[in-house]
């Protein structure tokens, strides 16, 4: 058994502008990101990526 | 002297607590209803009241050459029959610093409500104490600020992204409404009236099926849905940080989640 490490910085930057495709992308496979797991998973929205992690 | 003056001058005693709970309650973090009992209001507003009004009386005691009458102001509420006219005549000689006085204690009073609820704020007593928490729940839930209670993982501020599913009943079929936060609508007793969603995208819940087929996407940006329908909804906060291409780990790299608009047939 190992111990995932979890990310020590917080990802403070706040969505304050963003391009509406991005929302959108992210609302269509927000269904695949997973709620079990609290390792970041990586997601390619058009050409762009972001690590993403659900809180809580 | 009849009880409706007793009654007048009670309410003007109790002013000062009523303010400054109005002030402290004065923000949408609080449910204000319209048709709230006026009685249970001042009842509620007597400590703090006795608060103010000792804090006033010892300034104006010790910084002054006024000082409170409490014989006559008793008289007066008493409604002592042979001595309200002394008290009325006191009254009227003393009118303007009446006045004053109370114009600056009900102006503190305005002040130091709104002051303390603005000190929760910034120092998140209300997240991180219950006894600090107002009235409000759905605003703690909604925003995501219920990350910061006590033994919950992870902080508010990590928060980038709220995704919404909001599980409906429409003409006998479950419809499961998926969406970002937009905004929320509470009724006065603090129920919630309706979910505003952002990019929204629909499916019917058969079977817990999910596949990229199943869903719809609805040809507009924003979805207001009512409460009526609503059965329940999951609330699901990100951290999303954006990366380059050449930061994404070899392990990182075989479990992508993709999504492309132009292969989308469903994408508007």
């Amino acid at each position: 058994m190992s111990k995932i490490e979890q990310p020590k910085e917080k990802a403070s930057i706040k969505a304050s502008y963003r391009a509406p495709e991005i929302g959108s992308g992210l609302v269509r496979i927000a269904h695949k990101i997973s709620s079990i797991s609290s390792e970041p998973q990586v997601v390619r929205i058009g050409d762009r990526y972001f690590r993403v992690r659900e809180l809580g | 002297m009849n009880i409706a003056f007793t009654t007048i001058l009670l309410f003007i005693i109790l002013a000062p607590g009523f303010t400054a709970r109005n002030a402290y309650n004065s923000s949408k973090l609080s449910i204000i209803d319209r048709n709230r009992n006026l009685v249970n209001d001042l009842t509620w507003s007597i400590i703090p009241s006795l608060a103010l009004h000792t804090f006033f009386i010892v300034i104006l005691h010790n910084t002054t050459n006024y000082y409170i009458d409490f014989e006559q102001l008793g008289n007066l509420i008493l409604g002592v029959a042979n001595k309200s006219e002394a008290s009325f005549r006191q009254l009227g000689d003393y009118k303007y610093a009446i006045f004053i006085y109370n114009l600056i204690l009900f102006t503190t009073s305005f002040l130091a409500g709104f002051l303390i609820k603005e000190t929760v704020r910034k120092f998140n007593l209300d997240r991180k104490i219950r006894y600090f928490r107002f009235s409000n729940k759905w605003h703690y839930i909604f925003t995501g600020e219920c990350l910061d209670f006590p033994d919950v993982p992870d902080h508010y501020e990590e928060i980038t992204d709220k995704i919404i599913n909001v599980l409906c009943k429409v003409n006998g079929r479950n419809i499961l409404y998926t969406g970002e936060y937009f905004n929320y609508y509470i009724d006065s007793k603090g129920d919630l009236e309706a979910v505003h969603l952002r990019n929204p995208i629909r499916r019917y819940l058969e079977n817990d099926e999910v596949s990229d087929e199943k869903y719809y996407v609805i040809s507009s940006r924003y979805l207001v849905i009512p409460n009526s329908d609503i059965i329940n909804i999951n609330f699901r906060y990100l951290a999303m940080e954006e990366i380059d291409e050449a930061d994404i780990t070899p392990s990182e790299r075989q479990n992508i989640i993709e999504f492309d608009s132009d292969q989308d047939p469903l994408y508007i």
